[in-house]
This record gives C-alpha cells, sequence and structure tokens, in this order.
C-alpha cells in the first residue's frame, strides 16, 4: 500500500530501501577484507596466551585426530563476532535509550569502512512489509548529521573479577591457592566441544607470564609458573574434574538447574624444593569418586617473576588491554597464602577452619547487590568484577533449605562467571547529538552509512522534565522489553538476550543496553515484526491520525513512577509490555486510581518481575514457573539487584488481571483471528468504543503486518475472574478459533494430559478485549493481542481496528469522566 | 552436550520466542532420519560462509512458515544454499522483494512452477554472480507478475 500523498512528501527521499548495490558486491567486500582474514588474525591473537609459553598444549584435543586444531568455543565466539561485524559492515550503540531536550547523546560506532555518514532521523514507520505503508522516516536537521572516521571495535565478552595490583601479591616464592570452584565448561568427545584453559586466579603479564592457576585444556586443575628468565612451566592435575551440567540437554528440553558439581581445590608451591601439589576434593560423600585426588609434581623453577598487572579471577590477561582465558562455572571463597601449606591445613581450610595468616580471603557473599568484592585478609585486597558475572548464586555450602540469599548470605559466596557475559560494550564514542529544545518528542535514530551498509541505532526524547505539555497522551516506549530481547534472533553477532543461554547452557539473567541491539532496529526482513518494529506500526498510526504524543520509557515510569504520567489523560503502551519493575507497576496503578486511563495495545504484558540496576545500566531477570526460555537453578530465584523474589508477577500476587482486566494466556504462530463483538461491546458503558462497527462485524478480519492476517495473534491475553479480573469488567470483543499452533501457556497447566492442548478444543486458546472503570475517572482498556498494531495500517487506515482504536483514544484523552458503573455484570464463567 | 548445532540454530534464527515452536517444526521435517543435529550443523555453516549476515535467517524463517496451509515440504541441501544465495546475493531487488518472491516461488499453487524454481535454487549455487542474476531476476519477473 502506498502512503499518502502528504506522508509521502515528509519521507525522507533517502529512506526508500536502496534497490541497488554498489559495484562491489558484499562477496567480493568480504573477500577484500577476508572473513577468514580476520577471523585468524582474532584466534593469533587470543592464542597468544598459549604461544607465549615453551611448551605445547599437553596433548591434541580429543576427536580431533587428523584433522585441523579445533577451537575452543570462547575462541569461536569471538570469530563470529568477528565475522559478524564485518558482514554487517556497522553497527553501534547509544550510551542512553531516552534524552530530553538540551542534554547529548554519544553513539559509539563500529564501522569496517574507513568514513561512515551519520543523520539524526525521526522514525515513523519501521517496516518495509510492501503491505503496509513502508518506511518512514524524516532527517532533522542537525550540525551532528556529516561524515565520520569510522574503525572496527570489539565486543569485549567474558565476565572477571579484578583485584588492582599490590606488593602483597607480587609473590616471587612458596604460596598456596584454595577455592571452592564449580566449573562449567562442557568438554565432550566431539571436537565442537573443545574448550581451551581457562584462568581461575591468575597474577599473569601477557608475555612476562607469572602465576596463574587454570583449569587446562582437558579439564584438569592446572597450575602456570613463570621465573625470571621467562619459563614458563605447565603442571597439570593427573585427574580432570567432572563439570556441572546446568542445563539438561535435549529435545524440547526446558533447562532446569540440577546438583552442582563443586570441588575443594588448593594449589600448593614449595620454592624451596620445586614441589608442587594439585588437590582437588569433589564435595560428595562417595569415597570411591575417581575425581578425587592429589597430585604432586616437581618443577625446576624455584622464584617467580613478578609483575604489576591486577589479579585476576576467571580470567587471564592476554595483553595489557585485553582479558582471555576466561572460565566458565563458579568461584566460592578463593585465598592466597604466602607458604606452603601442610595438608592438614589444607584440611582445615575445607573443612572451614581458617588459618589465620591468609594474604588474601574473598567473601564474595558480602555486597552482593554490586559490582564490588571484599577481601576479609588483612591487606583489604579489595576488587570488583567487569562484565555482570552472576551473584546471588549458591555456592558450596548452601544446604538446600534456604531459598532467599539476604537470609543465608554465607551460603551464597559463589559468583558465577561465563565467557560470553557482557555489561558495556565500552566503544568509543563516534559522535554525539545534542537533543535541540524544540525538537518535538518522539521515536529518533541515529542511522548510520558506509558504502552499502545500514544501520540505526534509535533512541527516544522525551519532554523535558517539568515543563508543561500541550500533549494529552504519553506512548510508554517499552525499553525494558527491547533490553530483555536484546539480540534475540541475531545472535551469531552475541548480543545475548535474556532468551539465551550461555556457551555452558545456563540462563542470560543480565541485559545491558552498553552494547549493540542488533534486533532493536528498522527494516528487518520479517512476517513477524516484534517489539521495537512492530511497535512503529503504532507510532506510525498516531502519526497519521495527527494526535499529539509525547514518547516516554520504561525507565521514565521506573525512575520517576506516576508521576512521570501524571500530566498525561492516557497512557498507550506498545504492542508487548512485558517486562515490569515494582515500581512501574506501582506507577501504573497510582496513575490508574488517580483517574488516568491506560491503554494496553498489546500481549502478554506485566509478565516477569524485572528490576534495573541504579545507573539504569541493565535489567535482571530470573526466571522461573513461566513460559520461557530457561529455568533458574534451584535456590537461585532472588535477584541480585533487588534481593525480591523472581518469576512471574502472577506468583507474586500481582496477576495483570487484577489491574489491566487480562492476563497471558495463549501464545502461536500461523495465523491470527479476528474478533467477535461480545455482550459487552453493547453496555452502554462502553458502547461508544464500538462506533461505527456492526453488530456482527468480526474485527481485524483483514491483512496485517504481523502474520500476515487477523488481528488476534502472536501472544493472546484473557480475562479471569479468578485470576482477579475485576468483577465490573467488560469483556467487549474474543478471538476464538485458533489453531493448535497457539497453545495454553503452561502457568496455568497444573497437570498435562494433553486432552486441551491447542485452540481447537481449548476455548482458553482466545483473546478478550476488555474495558474497565477506575476510581475518579480512570479506565482501561486492553486489546490483548500483540499482532493488534500490524491491523492498524490496512486500507490507509480506514479499518475497524483502527476505527476501535481511535473511539478509545480520544474517549480517554477527553475531560469527559468515567463515572462508577452502577452495576456489575453477571460473571461469566470462564 | 548434545544438541549443540540445535541449540545454536534456534538461537541464531528465532526472532522472537513464538518462532521457536515453528522452527522446531521444520527441524522435524529436515532432521534425517530424526537426527536434526547434522543438518542444523550444515545450515549454520552456510550462514557463516554467506556474506549477508541475515540471509539465512530469512530463508529459515520463510521455509519454516510453510505454505498456505503451514505445510513444510523438505528441499534438498542444495536447494536451501541456493535460497541462501538468492537473498544475499540477488541484488537487484531490495531485501523485502527478494524475500516475497522467494515465498511465492516455493509455495506457488502451481506445481510446475514451484518445481522449475527449486530446480533453479539448487543449480544456483554453482552460478556465477551475474548469470545467478540475469537468471534471479527472471524469476522475480515471473513471481511477481
Amino acid at each position: 500500500m502506498a502512503p499518502h500523498d502528504d506522508e509521502r512528501d515528509r519521507i525522507s527521499p533517502a529512506a526508500a530501501e536502496p534497490t541497488k548495490k554498489p559495484e562491489v558486491s558484499r562477496r567480493d567486500f568480504l573477500k577484500t577484507v577476508g572473513v577468514a582474514g580476520a577471523a585468524g588474525s582474532v584466534a593469533a591473537q587470543t592464542g597468544s596466551l598459549t604461544a607465549q609459553t615453551q611448551q605445547p598444549p599437553a596433548q591434541p584435543a580429543r576427536g580431533a585426530a587428523g584433522s585441523a586444531p579445533v577451537e575452543r568455543p570462547y575462541v569461536r565466539i569471538r570469530q563470529e563476532v568477528a565475522e559478524n561485524l564485518i558482514k554487517r559492515g556497522i553497527v553501534g550503540y547509544a550510551d542512553h535509550l531516552r534524552v530530553q531536550p538540551g542534554e547529548t547523546i554519544k553513539f559509539m560506532v563500529s564501522s569496517e569502512l574507513p568514513r561512515f555518514r551519520a543523520d539524526i532521523v525521526r522514525l515513523i514507520h519501521g517496516d518495509a512489509n510492501p503491505r503496509g505503508p513502508g518506511i518512514k522516516e524524516v532527517v532533522v536537521d542537525s550540525p551532528s548529521n556529516g561524515e565520520y572516521p569510522g574503525r572496527r571495535q570489539q565486543l569485549p565478552l567474558g565476565s572477571y573479577a579484578f583485584v588492582p595490583d599490590h606488593p602483597t601479591l607480587r609473590i616471587n616464592g612458596s604460596f598456596t591457592f584454595t577455592a571452592w570452584i564449580a566449573p562449567t565448561s562442557q568438554r565432550g568427545a566431539s571436537a565442537d566441544s573443545f574448550v581451551g584453559h581457562e584462568g581461575v586466579l591468575t597474577k599473569w603479564a601477557g608475555s612476562r607470564g607469572g602465576y596463574g592457576i587454570f583449569i587446562d585444556e582437558e579439564g584438569r586443575l592446572a597450575l602456570w609458573l613463570t621465573d625470571a628468565s621467562g619459563r614458563t612451566e605447565k603442571l597439570s592435575s593427573s585427574q580432570p574434574l567432572r563439570p556441572w551440567v546446568p542445563a539438561i540437554p535435549g529435545m524440547n528440553n526446558r533447562p532446569q538447574g540440577v546438583a552442582t558439581a563443586w570441588y575443594f581445590v588448593a594449589v600448593v608451591f614449595d620454592a624451596s624444593s620445586g614441589r608442587v601439589e594439585l588437590h582437588q576434593d569433589p564435595l560428595n560423600t562417595f569415597t570411591f569418586d575417581p575425581t578425587r585426588f592429589v597430585t604432586e609434581r616437581t618443577t625446576g623453577i624455584r622464584s617467580i617473576a613478578t609483575n604489576d598487572s591486577p589479579l585476576l579471577m576467571a580470567g587471564a590477561w592476554e595483553q595489557a588491554d585485553r582479558v582471555g582465558a576466561h572460565y566458565n562455572g563458579k568461584i566460592d571463597n578463593p585465598r592466597l597464602y604466602r607458604q606452603a601449606l601442610s595438608r592438614q591445613a589444607i584440611d582445615e581450610i575445607k573443612q572451614g577452619r581458617d588459618p589465620a595468616d591468609a594474604i588474601a580471603a574473598w567473601d564474595f557473599s558480602i555486597d552482593i547487590e554490586s559490582d564490588r568484592i571484599t577481601d576479609r585478609g588483612p591487606g583489604g585486597l579489595h576488587g570488583r568484577t567487569v562484565n555482570l558475572p552472576m551473584r546471588a548464586v549458591t555456592g558450596h555450602n548452601w544446604d538446600m533449605f534456604e531459598m532467599d540469599y539476604k537470609r543465608a548470605r554465607e551460603q551464597y559466596g559463589a559468583i558465577y562467571f561465563h565467557d560470553d557475559d557482557i555489561d558495556d560494550a565500552r566503544w568509543e564514542a563516534g559522535f554525539e547529538f545534542r537533543v535541540p529544545d524544540t525538537l518535538k518528542s518522539g521515536m529518533y535514530a541515529a542511522r548510520l552509512r558506509a558504502g552499502t551498509f545500514e544501520d540505526y541505532i534509535p533512541f527516544t526524547v522525551r519532554p523535558r522534565k517539568g515543563r508543561p505539555t500541550s500533549a494529552r497522551i504519553a506512548l510508554l516506549i517499552p525499553t525494558f522489553s527491547y533490553l530483555a530481547y536484546a539480540g534475540t534472533g541475531t545472535s551469531a553477532f552475541r548480543p545475548l538476550s535474556l532468551y539465551s543461554r550461555h556457551s555452558d547452557g545456563s540462563g542470560v539473567c543480565y541485559s545491558s543496553r552498553l552494547r549493540p541491539i542488533t534486533n532493536m532496529r528498522p527494516k528487518i526482513q520479517t512476517n513477524n515484526p516484534w517489539q521495537f518494529m512492530a511497535d512503529t506500526h503504532l507510532i506510525d498510526w498516531l502519526e497519521a491520525k495527527k494526535f499529539d504524543v509525547d514518547f516516554l520509557t520504561d525507565e521514565d515510569l521506573h525512575f520517576d513512577g506516576a508521576s512521570a504520567v501524571a500530566p498525561y489523560k492516557v497512557v498507550i503502551t506498545a504492542t508487548h509490555p512485558e517486562y515490569y519493575s515494582l515500581e512501574m507497576l506501582n506507577g501504573l496503578r497510582t496513575y490508574l486510581n488517580g483517574g488516568g486511563r491506560l491503554m494496553y495495545m498489546g500481549g502478554n504484558g506485566f509478565y516477569w518481575v524485572t528490576p534495573m540496576d541504579p545507573t539504569g545500566r541493565y535489567i535482571e531477570v530470573r526466571r522461573r514457573d513461566g513460559t520461557e526460555h530457561w529455568q533458574g537453578a534451584p535456590g537461585e530465584h532472588y535477584h541480585s539487584l533487588t534481593g525480591e523474589p523472581g518469576g512471574l508477577w502472577r506468583f507474586r500476587g500481582m496477576a495483570p488481571q487484577q489491574f489491566f482486566g487480562v492476563g497471558f494466556t495463549a501464545q502461536g504462530f500461523d495465523r491470527n483471528q479476528p474478533y467477535r463483538r461480545a455482550a459487552g461491546s453493547f453496555d452502554p458503558r462502553a458502547a461508544w468504543i464500538f462506533e461505527g462497527i456492526g453488530r456482527d462485524e468480526l474485527v481485524g478480519e483483514h491483512p496485517s503486518l504481523v502474520l500476515e492476517v487477523g488481528a488476534a495473534g502472536s501472544e493472546l491475553d484473557r480475562a479471569d475472574f479468578a485470576l482477579g479480573t475485576p468483577p465490573h469488567t467488560l469483556v467487549l470483543a474474543s478471538s476464538s478459533g485458533h489453531s493448535d499452533a497457539y497453545q495454553h501457556v503452561v502457568e496455568q497447566i497444573n497437570t498435562s494430559n494433553g486432552a486441551r492442548p491447542g485452540g481447537v478444543q481449548n476455548p482458553l486458546v482466545r483473546a478478550d478485549m476488555v474495558f474497565l472503570e477506575y476510581p475518579n475517572g480512570g479506565a482501561v482498556w486492553s486489546s490483548s493481542a500483540i499482532a493488534w498494531c500490524g491491523s492498524l495500517s490496512y486500507n490507509n487506515y480506514d479499518n475497524n481496528v483502527s476505527r476501535v482504536t481511535e473511539n478509545v483514544v480520544r474517549r480517554f484523552a477527553s475531560d469527559a469522566p468515567f463515572p462508577a458503573p452502577q452495576s456489575a455484570p453477571s460473571l461469566q464463567r470462564l | 552436550m548434545t544438541g549443540m548445532a540445535r541449540d545454536e540454530f534456534l538461537r541464531r534464527y528465532a526472532t522472537s520466542p513464538i518462532h521457536v515452536p515453528r522452527l522446531e517444526r521444520f527441524l522435524a521435517v529436515y532432521g534425517d532420519d530424526g537426527d536434526d543435529e547434522a543438518f542444523c550443523g550444515r545450515f549454520i555453516d552456510w550462514d557463516r560462509a554467506s556474506p549477508d549476515c541475515e540471509a539465512a535467517r530469512i530463508v529459515a524463517e520463510i521455509l519454516s512458515a510453510g505454505d498456505s496451509c503451514g505445510r513444510i515440504t523438505r528441499l534438498s541441501d542444495e536447494a536451501v544454499q541456493g535460497a541462501i544465495r538468492w537473498m544475499s546475493d540477488m541484488t537487484s531487488l531490495p531485501v523485502s522483494q527478494r524475500a516475497r518472491c522467494l515465498s511465492e516461488g516455493l509455495n506457488s499453487g502451481d506445481g510446475e512452477v514451484v518445481a522449475g524454481f527449486v530446480e533453479f535454487l539448487s543449480a544456483g549455487g554453482a552460478l556465477e554472480a551475474a548469470q545467478l542474476n540475469a537468471r534471479a531476476a527472471n524469476w522475480a519477473g515471473r513471481l511477481s507478475g
């Protein structure tokens, strides 16, 4: 469908999707740049740690006989990231997702070409589907628009802890290291599962070496030592450690945390004799466990070369500015002693009776809610974590009784590190944009172009705080949900989302905005636009209808609560506001009770408990007992940021049905269905919503930009009086006839018996459009389907989905109050 | 750990969680003798070899959507590779049109058209870029016409 003529005038000529590629194709470009070359370069860089040593790897990788050397996953991940940077050509992120007039936003850019062009654009419609209005964007006249130098920037994946250098840590003679560890890298029989060495605790200065406790390529505890001449020796245990399997593999797997394989480990170096002991003692009572082992070795090294590099846990310095050898797994209670301890002393440490003379004894149960690590030792050698390793995780001494870490912190003294964690990509800024005072609130983006490559970095411009606004409508951009889905479907690039699992199989629970979010973009080719791109269907409709709208984000609601939305007669959600903090829920409740009105334009909203860190950098989700892609481990369902229990709001007693009339009931993926009017739509309290709609007219039985046709689809919500839908709620219309591709959500099924699994037989697989009044003139209207907004633009915005929506917006934005209903409808048996 | 390639496949190509069951249904058809691991590994290799970081994802979405009844037909590996090349290398058309033609070519109601198009895709991997584009343009004209 072609846009209106007046819209066409507003569209930037450059916004049209390029139909011609330049003379140099991407394939040629890749040949020129050399994917293999780049990857090889990356591999060479990451292999530098091994190359610096004077001994070859202990053994070739298992399963790799006769073939080229296999890569460890971390190198493979880096290689894929490098390949994707090349393929994408240009990609970036901003230092904020929202900004207000007068503020400056910075853009971090990685470009394969030496120069790129940036333009600030206002985004209106980001879906190129030819059945819809197409791409609509308006270039903003700004001094920031122009050409900039470009260069490739890397993603520094992998979490670790560091402690600044200190003379006490520059050990040159005897020492003992002890810790509880639960390694999780899966070293299977296949070549693809080969894992390289992983640093547990290292004081290692790249080519200058030092000392380090590692897990070697074979999964064995190892000690690396370098002497003053630069000679390095690697001494490994005779027995590999048994890795923990944090996820249950297999078809249709539902990962569950299973018993952690903890080991007490100790590494002793006696400089006077060159004696090395490697102790590994599994935390089980099976005396016949073959991995319970003490290995004795002798080294020729008598004096260790010292260095001024920070001490690391869960990694090792490859170069002065780069950490590698990332460790997957938990570390609990690591300690260093400046002497070779006896076996009796080591056993006492294992039993929790502390020899008092540790150089450092880090206690990760302190400051769980932060990135700080605390040393209880005499030197106070405190440190910090980098790239968001997981905290509030069970330690070796968890008794399986207490689930809340705040009530038993001493049992939560572990940190869980992953080789693909990331918090802040720390790219250099490419350019910045100062938001003019006169810029209207809206969805904007930095549009980046380099040769044929193109990328967008979206950001929301909210109205300036405290300044009066003419808008009666606020659109709430669901940035929490954008973060939760960050990178879904584009994960070869490795911006892991909260739907991803780490390379060891455990679920990802933190998501940061300070990295490229490659699916928070317009112009993604799909028949099921999701989150950001789907939300532009609504932005475009509001623009086409010429509503005066202010744009706010989840952060505004989270940090400012009800005051963020108080100036507005109506707040409109986007298509899938799934991730909500307590502050956000309370903000909307306060707003509604004060007479505010809410249009819930989607499905599966207000679902997961989702706190945000105080700086607004990242969110956290602890999944359990919902419709989900992974489930957290036992004892790890409390959020490290706030200490509150995670999971569904429903299981916190705050089901969305209580506030918005509906909650998640089903999801599917084939065809959407229309809504059929229900008795509530004829009630005088709500009949105005259907003005212009025929009595028997199906709503949304026309082409959609989401899953081809129909307005009720994708994820569906339903009224449920048993779950708290207020009794006066009117069910206005419902969908029906969904296929078995639509399944009832698992949290509403107590016993799986297959009797009524999907839409063909199950009447609970449907969307209920509802309306309900709040005190003081407030009200809620819920469309109850993610696909709803995909139907708005059909037939030049002249269709019954558009009409219903417009009826509600105009009435909700008016001053006319909604009187309290005189009588509640008879409760329907649902 | 078993299922690594399958996990990777779902992670790469599910643009939203509801795409997962669709892709699982796709893998049930494309898994050889119930073992979809090998196919997933090959598909990811084709993706990595492609110069376009989106081409394989789009092909996975189109193939997993099936025809108008949701039926998924198993194409040969060569045809799947050709489809990826169609999406990445057919630079004379915008991406959205490439996707539309691919979907129509595979799901046309005319069996001869489908057979011819699949044959073209199967042979596409061996064609030079100019040859591919010329022949693809013919197909695009037929399908969009």
